[in-house]
């Protein structure tokens, strides 16, 4: 078993460009562009949004209920980043009939490199949800 | 010449480590962020090599690089309306090796395409 103990990893070739070989290892892709740039938990059931868990995020703006704007710390090269969100539970953990689950529930608007709006919706309105959760992919500036 | 450098575990100077398997396997393999009205476009992605445009708001996905199996893992999310609080419904069908479907509805659960659809793919490559 061997260890590479370093604070950085950067493409000898091209500083942003580090390969990493394919689990069938027939393919190689480029690790910079497959990572999380971002990463965001957060609890909205009070009615502010709380984070609970995040990566490379600044902040959350409470646009309004179920609408919640997230600010990244180092922000994007441009607005054609891919988003995938998850929001579920209505004021607490369990489930509830009212509620409706899953990614469709959720609609994602991109405003800038720094800030996106995620919006929880359910049952023919916007909820501030127990448990909202985003993820960023693309070129970081 | 490139540098290559063939190791199990990457650690920092504090001394937090992690095994390459969670930075190979963690790693998303795939994503896009695709604009399905008007004139339809791939805006942004990684290791993909088209979309074909199905009917309303069904779109094929297809790899560069194909997937090891169709058993990998996709996230989403999507806008129904520029700069419109417009609500949208989205899920995933026939996920292959080489690619994927993925259909989307509004709110009254009928088709929709898309101004813009996000999509990631987690698992193992080729």
């Amino acid at each position: 078993m061997s260890t590479v103990i370093t604070d950085n990893l950067t493409g000898k070739t091209s500083a942003g460009n580090v390969t990493i070989t394919s689990e069938g290892g027939s393919a190689t892709m480029q690790l910079q562009q497959g990572v999380a740039k971002h990463f965001i938990n957060f609890d909205a059931s009070s009615g502010t949004p709380t984070s609970q868990d995040s990566f490379n995020v600044s902040s959350i703006t409470d646009s309004a209920t179920g609408k919640f704007g997230i600010n990244v710390t180092n922000n994007y090269s441009n607005v054609t980043y891919s988003l995938a969100g998850y929001a579920c539970g209505v004021n607490s953990d369990t489930f509830s009939s009212d509620l409706s689950l899953g990614l469709g529930t959720n609609l994602i608007i991109t405003t800038t490199s720094g800030v996106y709006e995620i919006l929880s919706y359910a049952t023919s309105a916007y909820r501030d949800s127990k448990h909202c959760d985003t993820q960023g992919f693309g070129d970081l500036a | 010449m490139a540098g290559k450098i063939i190791a199990d575990t990457l650690e920092t100077g504090a001394g937090a480590d992690i095994s390459t398997s969670y930075v190979v396997n963690g790693s998303a393999k795939a994503w896009i962020t695709y604009k399905g009205t008007s004139t339809n476009a791939i805006m942004d992605s990684l290791n993909m090599s088209g979309v074909v445009d199905n009917g309303t708001g069904d779109y094929t996905m297809s790899f560069t690089n194909n997937m090891s199996d169709g058993e990998y893992s996709l996230t989403d999310s999507s806008e129904r309306l520029e700069n419109n609080n417009s609500p949208s419904i989205t899920g995933f069908e026939t996920t292959a090796s080489g690619s994927y479907i993925h259909n989307h509805w509004n709110s009254g659960f009928s088709a929709s395409d898309m101004f813009r659809t996000y999509s990631q793919a987690t698992g193992d490559l080729a």
